[in-house]
């Protein structure tokens, strides 16, 4: 009897332990698809947003790296040139106009474009430690459900629960948690692009839907055009050379 | 003996001169009183404001740092961390005798919506039940529409200022009576419409994490100021806490069973804790920065009752003297006579005194009922009126003040004393047969 | 006839006419005084609501504007053609109307470049700005709740349309440095009627006070240009009208809302006093109304009762007096008469005297710049007391007729007794 309980326990500290791997391995390959890469990486992004009854379109030309992103809006005219500089949790807002560039703090992050912004991260493996949940079929494919937690409490989402497919290891969709585990947001991902990484292509995001969970009305849609790997100096990351 | 005997006849035989003497004096006593019962009501009625509608009750605890730069910057630093509230709540238990009840609060800012608007809320939770015994009796109901949340049966309630309701596309029904007699709200349910009493509150934490959670709107406040008005929510401290996903509370609130033993609750305090955490303070909310304005108010309040106890009090002086000066050169012969049948001038003083002692005890006992009835009478008109910045009306009341009707009746048998003095004065500086020749 | 005996019986007693009369002239002075300091505060208000808060004597917003503008400003601004329309109306007042201004209203971040605070700002014109605080009245009225540096601001705003006023505590909680000028441009932060994140720069160099302590540390204003380019919009959320001195605003209100009527768009129209707007100004003035109602009806009680005290102690000692005329041939009617003009020529004379006293106690009062700190005011106010003239006069009709209703009583209950009796009378 104890020769087999300690059998099962060594077979369960096993499967736990490869399913940790699993999860971890899972994590990683589908960061790859959302621009998770140690390359720096560029897209152009259009966002649709509607909040509280009221719809608008913008257009960014985004390069990232590491922690950090680089987004210049493209569309609509009036708002062209407009830079939204993210190093790690800090943003920076800057336009040409300006003397110098606004700081806003991550607390003070609560709504619109701010807030998508944290959504919008890539790097998954490398801020959350993922485990298994359960494996289900999810729009007649087999996914495999991460439940996420962030490493450091300095995240704006402390929780994710995320649907990675079985078949494609890309994420098709995304539970943004709160601190009570309550649903607050849903992220839903298309991959139509691709991008060409030491000669290989590999499917790219091509669309993150992210809904309101409580009103399902409130909701932006953004859709990711032309990725492409780019080697990004750090130097366009530093706000002080974004200024001069 | 026989001076009393003398002032008791004398003030009966001169009843017609005496009239309007009595009168002008009733009306003094009932201007002071009044006056009086009014400025005490006001009084009263700030107190009770900050004391149980406000839940601060008579002290409050806290680090006073969050009131400068770097506590508005950071305030969850400032705030009473888990360690710091168990040693303040077994304190509190071992001062038992007398501490009636404390209540926490903790403050958050946030955003918060109903799916089609969004506003700015500057939210408040707090014990719900120690709040509500706090509260007392008159504000135990605190809720103009809806429900207060004691007695929601909902887990994440919340009630919401009447001004971020009205943002919100709430709507009710303004012509419901919703004031108590006692000065409070009438206990009952009063409806209003949302398009959504289903809202979200989120806040970034002091980790700076996104957190949200859902709550009813299960009732309507007054927040007191209109400007606050528009952004305020109460919800339970439990919620509150669930939000900020801490255990930290911004301040605690202590009622004393006697409000009489503040020091003594202070001293003991200040023996435990001095030491132990020299950050968090004590102090009655009037010493807090939340009782400045309140300060301000008795402040000008009192300047008011100078004023006018000044006035009336001139006014009711001249009167008596008016009337003493007629009485005394009447009974001049009178006082001729008195004398030459050897009493001294003291004794005549003595004598007068004693009858204006004695109006001026008719007079203040037909002061008093006059003032009992016109408190009565204004009382049940029930006269409503803005006063300052707060957002809803208050009620015209008088209070009943002993110790105002003492004073009003020590100050005008002073004033009286001082007018008969100086009415004497001059027909006992004549001489008897001046006196006796008087016609 | 009767005029000249009443005058003369005035110096029969002239200790008890005194006395009489003294409690008339305390009387009225304490009630002249009261009127004189809710007066000044009545005209300070006024003054700070209509020029220093920049309300404007009369203030326009899009219906449902006032609750609903902070959370959907694109459907309620005012349209570049809805405020030419408003435009044609208020020219059309011709020299009623003194200028006009429009203004936005909103929240956001002032960020240094370090730090950002949340606040709320309120637009102003330097023009509208320069002509406000340069207002007579503002230097008589409201000298106290102003700035001193508010008045410099005039040639800041006027020689740098970039520069924004902030409050001593946002300075400091900004750590920023005196004279604000030396330091560093700021940056406001907010949202675009579009709900984009945008930012426009803003100089400092002035300084202002809100008057209430709970907006002191989040209430700044900026120029209206530079809060149209923050919301990237043309259009205003509010129009201001200041009326010239001579114009008579409630006549002013009723024609401009029969011409706002005809517009094809919903326009609310607030006074300057109205709570929605101006909640400070009506809760103080019906705070001090109901004080001064209660004081007058206190003060009106002991002097009417004073007033009785005398005229019945007089009636009393003049039994036969009255007697006699009555037997001559003085009707009931003459004798009243001549008891009533008594006390109404003791009651001119407290009155005449009482409006030297008041004057001189207004002026020994403010001499000595006595401060105060009303409620939710920052910072001292000088107690002052203001005579008017208007209020002398209305504080005089009230105690001439609370004399006359006085006299009138007593007299009408002592005209009923018989002549007999009164002969009879031994008058003590």
């Amino acid at each position: 009897m104890k020769f087999f309980s300690l059998v099962f326990c060594v077979l369960t500290a096993l499967t736990s332990l490869a399913e940790q791997d699993l999860a971890t391995e899972l994590l990683k390959a589908s960061d790859r698809g959302r621009g998770g890469l140690q390359e720096g990486i560029e897209w152009n992004v259009s966002i649709e947003t509607t909040e509280n009854e009221e719809t608008t379109s913008r257009e960014f030309f985004i390069k990232a790296k590491g922690h950090d992103a680089y987004a210049e809006a493209l569309k609509p005219a009036k708002n062209k040139g407009e830079v939204f500089l993210f190093n790690d949790r800090q943003m920076w807002f800057y336009k040409n106009s300006l003397k110098k560039p606004v700081s806003i703090a991550a607390r003070q992050k609560l709504s619109g474009q701010a807030a998508n912004g944290d959504i919008a991260s890539t790097h998954y493996a490398r801020d959350y430690s993922a485990t298994l949940e359960k494996t289900v079929d999810f729009e007649g494919v087999k996914h495999h459900v991460l439940l996420l937690k962030a490493k450091g409490n300095n995240l704006t989402y402390d929780q994710i629960r995320y649907w990675i497919s079985d078949k494609t290891k890309l994420a098709t969709q995304a539970e943004f948690l709160t601190l009570q585990g309550q649903v607050f947001k849903i992220g839903r991902l298309e991959y139509n692009n691709s991008l060409t990484i030491a000669g290989k292509n590999i499917a790219f995001v091509s669309q993150l839907t992210i809904i309101d969970a409580k009103f399902s009305q409130n909701k932006s849609v953004i859709k990711y055009a032309k990725p492409k790997i780019a080697d990004h100096p750090d130097a366009i990351f530093n706000i002080n050379n974004i200024t001069r | 003996m026989v001076f009393w005997k003398i002032a008791y006849r004398n003030v009966k035989k001169n009843w017609r001169h005496s009239l309007s003497a009595l009168l002008s004096l009733s009306a003094s006593f009932v201007s002071l009183v009044l006056f009086d019962g009014y400025i005490d009501n006001l009084t009263q009625m700030y107190e009770d404001s900050f004391r149980h509608r406000s839940m601060l009750g008579d002290l409050i605890i806290e680090k006073p740092e969050i009131h400068t730069k770097s506590g508005l910057a950071e305030p969850w630093k400032y705030s009473l961390f888990e360690h710091e509230q168990v040693d303040l709540e077994n304190f509190l238990k071992e001062q038992k005798e007398l501490v009636n009840n404390r209540v926490r609060f903790l403050n958050f800012q946030g955003l918060i919506t109903n799916g089609n608007q969004s506003a700015i809320v500057l939210g408040r939770g707090f014990d719900v039940i120690s709040g509500e015994k706090v509260r007392g009796q008159n504000w135990s109901w605190n809720a103009t529409l809806g429900l207060p949340l004691h007695k929601s049966n909902i887990e994440f309630s919340a009630m919401l200022g009447q001004g971020l309701a009205k943002k919100l596309g709430c709507t009710w029904d303004f012509s419901h009576r919703i004031h108590s007699y006692t000065g409070g709200y009438e206990a009952k349910e009063r409806s209003f419409d949302c398009p959504s009493k289903d809202l979200q509150i989120s806040v970034m934490t002091s980790d700076t994490q996104l957190n949200a959670v859902n709550v009813s709107a299960v009732g309507l406040m007054d927040a007191g100021y209109r400007d606050i008005d528009d952004r305020y929510l109460i919800t339970s401290l439990e919620t509150a806490q669930t939000l900020l996903n801490s255990k930290n509370v911004t301040m605690m609130a202590v009622e004393l069973k006697n409000p009489n033993e503040k020091n003594k609750f202070i001293e003991f305090f200040n023996q435990k804790f001095a030491t132990q955490y020299p950050q968090i303070k004590i102090m009655t909310w009037l010493e807090h920065p939340i009782g400045g304005t309140y300060i301000k108010i008795l402040d000008l309040m009192s300047i008011f009752r100078n004023f006018v106890v000044l006035v009336i009090l001139i006014i009711s002086t001249l009167s008596v003297v008016n009337t003493l000066i007629k009485i005394i050169k009447e009974r001049s012969r009178e006082i001729g006579t008195i004398r030459s049948l050897g009493f001294k001038t003291k004794q005549v003083v003595k004598m007068f005194m004693y009858e204006t002692f004695l109006l001026t005890l008719c007079g203040n006992f037909i002061g008093i009922v006059a003032s009992l009835l016109l408190t009565l009478i204004l009382n049940s008109i029930q006269i409503r009126y803005k006063a300052g910045l707060l957002s809803e009306s208050v009620l015209f009341k008088i209070n009943f003040t002993f110790y105002g009707y003492l004073n009003a009746f020590s100050i005008l048998v002073f004033v009286s004393f001082l007018a008969c003095l100086y009415s004497t004065r001059h027909e006992l500086n004549k001489k008897i047969i001046e006196n006796l020749d008087h016609v | 006839m009767i005029l000249k005996l009443a005058y003369l019986n005035l110096f029969r007693n002239r200790n008890r006419a005194l006395s009489t009369g003294l409690a008339i002239c305390i009387g009225f002075v304490g009630m002249n005084l009261l009127g004189a300091y809710i007066f000044r505060i009545k005209k300070a208000l006024d003054t700070t609501s209509v020029y220093s808060a920049l309300l404007g004597h009369v203030r326009l917003y899009k219906q449902d504007s006032l609750v609903q503008f902070s959370l959907k400003p694109k459907k309620y601004i005012f349209q570049k053609e809805e405020m030419i329309q408003i435009e044609n109306i208020i020219n059309g007042f011709g020299s009623e109307v003194e200028y006009t201004a429009k203004n936005i209203n909103g929240s956001g971040l002032l960020s240094n470049g370090k730090t950002s605070h949340p606040i709320l700002f309120s637009s102003f014109d330097p023009e509208v700005y320069a002509k406000s605080l340069s207002q007579p009245d503002v230097t008589k009225w409201a000298k106290d709740w102003i700035l001193p540096s508010q008045f410099k601001n005039i040639d800041v705003f006027r020689n740098n349309n970039e520069v924004m006023s902030i409050t001593p505590k946002i300075a400091d909680i900004m750590s920023l440095t005196y004279p604000l000028g030396l330091n560093e441009s700021l940056q406001l932060a907010g949202r675009t009627l579009d709900g984009d994140l945008n930012a426009v720069n803003l100089d400092l160099g002035a300084e202002h006070t809100t008057g209430l302590e709970f907006l002191e540390d989040t209430m700044v204003l900026i120029p209206f240009k530079k809060a149209q380019e923050l919301f990237s919009t043309e259009g205003a959320e509010s129009i201001s009208i200041y009326l010239n001195p001579y114009t008579n605003l409630e006549n002013f209100i009723k024609k401009l809302d029969l011409q706002l009527g005809v517009l094809p768009f919903k326009v609310d129209r607030y006074s300057y006093y109205d709570e929605k707007i101006n909640s400070v100004y009506l809760g103080t003035m019906g705070f001090l109304m109901v004080m001064g109602a209660f004081f007058i009806f206190l003060i009106g009680t002991a002097v009417s009762l004073s007033i009785i005290n005398s005229l019945t102690m007089g009636i009393i000692e003049r039994t036969r007096e009255i007697g006699t005329l009555y037997a001559v041939g003085f009707k009931k009617k003459d004798v009243s008469k001549l008891f009533i003009y008594e006390n109404l020529l003791l009651c001119l004379c407290s009155i005449v005297v009482g409006v030297g006293i008041a004057f001189l106690i207004s002026s020994f009062v403010n001499s000595l710049d006595i401060r105060f700190t009303p409620p939710s005011v920052i910072g001292k106010i000088q107690f002052k007391l203001v005579w008017n003239f208007s209020i002398a006069l209305s504080v005089a009709a009230f105690t001439i007729m609370l004399t006359f209703l006085s006299s009138y009583v007593v007299m009408k209950n002592k005209s009923k007794i018989k002549l007999i009796d009164l002969l009879n009378d031994c008058g003590a």
